[in-house]
């Protein structure tokens, strides 16, 4: 899973190391739930307060 | 993330575009203060096939068979503009609207152009995003110079990123972005 965090935070832009444990683990969530075809407006790296971390 | 997310057709508010303005507008009532994410999706005759009220503070699930050729409308928190994986979950699911309505009473548009998305919705989020940080980076000059406190600069620079980030895609996609502020 934390491959796929890597990943993830990378197509979107963002430094893994700003996440929050806590935001670590809703990632890891959204990412198993697409996995089994749920699909969201926004999600844990669209928070305008991640991005602004960077 | 979201919870249970109820779909299956609920009220008609009428026929036409009339119809769907008016089942809109009584869905922006209720969920423009809401400190969590909601989600409905209108067909063209403003009757509502989905509905979500069960989202987070920076997410809310839907389901995508209810998105093809109808119009969605969720709220943001915050009150940016469409965020990437908003237009990326529009695109791919073929939806021909989606709006955002801000806490703030911003209202975002997003319509398909007439020829189709003619992208996928991870090119149009790959692109999104490239365009964010391009705007961020000049962003950052801006709330270093804000005489504010930092939390406002802050959000004052999200906003205008994501809302700038928008008007760009669209210009070079040929979308039809719009908003207007609520009275």
């Amino acid at each position: 899973m934390e491959e796929k965090i890597k990943r993830e935070c990378e197509r979107a832009g963002i430094n893994p190391d700003v996440l929050t444990e806590e935001e670590k683990k809703q990632l890891a969530a959204e990412i198993t739930a697409k996995e089994n075809g749920k699909r969201f407006f926004d999600g844990v790296l669209d928070n305008p307060e991640i991005r602004m971390r960077m | 993330m979201g919870g249970r997310a109820g779909g299956g057709a609920s009220s008609g508010m009428g026929s036409g575009s009339r119809g769907l303005e008016r089942a809109m507008t009584a869905r922006m009532n209720e969920i423009q203060h809401s400190a969590t994410e909601h989600v409905s999706i209108f067909d063209k005759n403003g009757n509502e096939v989905f509905r979500n009220d069960n989202g987070t503070e920076n997410s809310v699930e839907f389901d995508e068979k209810y998105i093809p050729n109808n119009i969605s409308i969720h709220n943001h928190p915050k009150g940016h503009s469409f965020s990437a994986g908003d237009v990326a979950g529009t695109i791919d699911s073929n939806g021909a609207e989606m709006r955002v309505i801000g806490r703030n009473g911003r209202v975002y548009s997003l319509k398909r152009p007439k020829g189709g998305w003619g992208m996928t919705g991870e090119q149009a989020y790959e692109a999104y995003n490239r365009k964010y940080w391009s705007n961020y980076s000049k962003g950052s000059k801006y709330e270093s110079n804000y005489k504010g406190d930092r939390k406002t600069a802050k959000g004052r620079v999200d906003a205008t990123v994501a809302h700038t980030t928008m008007k760009q895609l669209a210009k070079e996609f040929g979308w039809k972005y719009t908003y207007f502020k609520r009275k």
